[in-house]
């Protein structure tokens, strides 16, 4: 019976993986193009924002929080970078990526400070509304134009690759990054008091706070991790298109997060979600849309193929933590 | 169970895979492949433009990967389209309509193959041509129409789309240049988003603002200018001289119906046409202009009714 249960659990963990190498298959048969060294160098690539802001989301997710400000707050630390060269004249790169990642911080900080000392309802009110302020203050620090002409330093992040020849585009050093975030988050979610704190509060936060642990400091620091990792994605995006655009501060960089966290396997009531399995998540989106790409499908396809991939892979969730209760249940009579 | 999720995902790549090969182009004895990537596809402008590059692989029998994506502000996902187009092995020639002209250079870094820009010009040291009018100059007609309609010391107001962007930052500067020079007064410059309930929002606003006392509005799509129509007709102003920009079905019927007075048109169906066209000829060697103009039209009461028909054999 035990045994049983256990290649159950190691089939629930690989899911996601299954699905990937599944998607990668269908791909493959369907398309001489995709299964090509440079483009997997391009899935790695177009996959790196993505993940970096999922990174954040993830820990906010398992507190059983929310954060839609994320795509806002990457565009205005891009922003903010060059509202300094324009305005200030600053050249200095580590001057300019110690100001972007200051601003992602301290939006994220203030979207902890609304949910808890201001005692807003739900994160989803305070960063809603925190995603509509830095929309617009995107905006007001470049004075609506779009900056360009960043030095290669601050460019570096997103826009070079490693081991380049005439024929292989090279590794991402964006992905590399990524990678080596998500080593941290896992170690840090996993092997820490701090990280095992987390899922703590996104499981029983009133049981939390009656342990000793201080829940509101917990969330703080949460979603300022939140708004380190979108001014890192802010500082990727910046190098990968060479320039920041305030109006790009709309995309729904927040739903594709929520979305590859969800396909991971976390959920919105919270304590649940590994890096690992967001991972997997970021990189079923960008394979999809970057096969759709490749077979040259219209974004109505696109939008209609990731919509039920979300539903799918979340009913399927559902319906094996229903199960498994059944199980126990079962066990213990 | 998660094996199931697997089954799903590639039966729906399948599903998908099918229906992608019933819209994809048969294969022709030439053997020229060109991308082109749009601004979107899912409006009804890019679709003349789509249908002109539709018209052309038909004509010249070269294979044509047509992509967009999902809206005109998407500009990471275009940048996405772009890398992943250029690293296919069998592409010729790229033509893009930019959406984000300041960066392309920066994402086509040292592309070898024949480049050329679409309705949007952009900077790049390898560039073939640029096909198109430029939004700037469409404008700047636009608001000289609308300036001679109402004369010296005129009031205008101009209703943009997303601020930031540099489409409608163009076009906004082109009415506002014009109308200055013509000596009408720009009253108001608003965001609408592209959007027509929130045309209508900001020019009843606008109207309050100004007390009704406006003579001109020029937006810089058909869509904001029928919003624009809606509150002053609500407000009951009348004689207002609206203009709007693209030239679509709907923005085309509005000017036959007497809502709005006119709208500028890019002859978009001829800039994907010629876009394939020329970029054909890049592939063959052949000599291609630096720019080629597609030409403005000025869609008033006196030709709409010959243009809607145009627009309409167009999307057969």
């Amino acid at each position: 019976m035990t045994n049983k249960l256990e290649i159950k659990d190691i089939l629930g963990k690989l899911g996601p993986l299954l699905a990937l190498i599944a998607l990668g298959i269908v791909l493959t048969i369907s398309n001489t193009n995709f299964l090509v060294i440079n483009n997997i160098m391009n899935i790695l690539r177009q996959t790196a924002v993505n993940g970096l802001i999922s990174a954040g989301m993830l820990v906010v997710l398992i507190t059983a929080g929310i954060d839609l400000s994320v795509g806002a707050n990457a565009i205005l630390c891009a922003c903010m970078m060059g509202m300094m060269m324009e305005k200030f004249n600053v050249s200095n790169p580590i001057i300019l990526i110690l100001g972007c990642l200051l601003t992602g911080m301290a939006v994220g900080c203030i979207n902890g400070l609304l949910l808890t000392k201001l005692r807003l309802p739900h994160p989803f009110v305070s960063t809603l509304g925190m995603k509509n302020v830095l929309c617009g203050l995107a905006l007001l620090v470049v004075a609506t134009k779009t900056v360009g002409n960043f030095p290669s330093a601050v460019t570096w992040l997103g826009s070079s690759n490693i081991f380049q020849s005439t024929n292989f585009a090279g590794i991402p050093v964006c992905f590399l990054v990524l990678l080596v975030f998500f080593i941290g988050f896992h170690l840090f979610l996993n092997k820490t008091a701090f990280g095992r704190t987390i899922y703590c509060v996104g499981g029983n936060p009133e049981a939390t706070r009656l342990s000793g642990i201080n829940t509101d400091h917990v969330l703080i620091i949460v979603y300022s991790l939140s708004g380190f990792m979108c001014a890192i994605a802010g500082l990727v995006i910046v190098g990968r298109s060479g320039v920041a655009n305030p109006s790009s501060a709309i995309t729904p960089y927040d739903t594709d997060a929520i979305a590859a966290c969800i396909i991971g396997g976390a959920s919105f009531s919270g304590g649940k979600g590994t890096v690992w399995g967001t991972l997997i998540g970021v990189l079923i989106i960008s394979t999809i849309r970057n096969g759709l790409t490749l077979l040259n499908a219209a974004s109505d396809i696109q939008y209609v193929v990731i919509g039920l991939v979300i539903i799918v892979s979340a009913f399927i969730d559902v319906t094996r933590s229903l199960m498994e209760t059944k199980t126990r249940r079962l066990a213990a009579k | 169970m998660k094996k199931v999720l697997a089954l799903v995902i590639a039966m729906i790549m399948m599903v998908t895979f099918i229906a992608c090969e019933g819209s994809s182009t048969k294969k022709t004895n030439d053997e020229i492949t060109i991308g082109v990537i749009l601004k979107t596809l899912s409006s009804e402008y890019w679709g003349y433009v789509a249908a002109g590059v539709k018209a052309a692989e038909k004509d010249f029998g070269v294979k044509v990967n047509l992509q967009g994506p999902a809206s005109e502000t998407s500009y990471d996902e275009q940048n996405n389209m772009i890398e992943t187009t250029l690293s296919t092995n069998d592409l010729d020639a790229l033509v893009v309509a930019p959406l984000q002209p300041e960066s392309i250079a920066f994402v086509l870094g040292n592309t070898q193959i024949p480049i050329l820009f679409v309705d949007t010009d952009a900077e790049f040291s390898n560039k073939t041509a640029y096909i198109g009018t430029g939004n700037y100059e469409a404008a700047y007609l636009g608001g000289e129409y609308a300036a001679k309609q109402k004369g010296k010391g005129a009031i205008a107001v101009v209703i943009a789309g997303v601020q930031g962007n540099t489409n409608s930052y163009e076009r906004e500067k082109g009415y506002i240049d014009a109308l200055e020079a013509k000596g009408v007064k720009v009253a108001s410059v608003q965001y609408a988003e592209a959007t027509t309930d929130k045309a209508t929002n900001i020019m009843e606003n606008m109207l309050t603002s100004l007390k009704n006392n406006v003579d001109i509005v020029c937006c810089v799509n058909d869509d904001m200018a029928a919003g624009a129509a809606n509150a002053c007709k609500q407000a009951g102003v009348e004689g207002v001289t609206i203009v709007g920009f693209d030239g679509i079905q709907t923005g085309v019927k509005n000017v036959m119906n007497g809502v709005v007075s006119a709208s500028v048109a890019q002859s978009p169906y001829n800039m994907g046409y010629q876009a394939v066209e020329n970029a054909v000829k890049a592939v063959k060697g052949e000599e291609v202009e630096k720019v080629i103009k597609t030409g403005v039209s000025i869609i008033t009461s006196e030709n709409a009714k010959d243009y809607l028909a145009e627009l309409k054999s167009v999307l057969k």
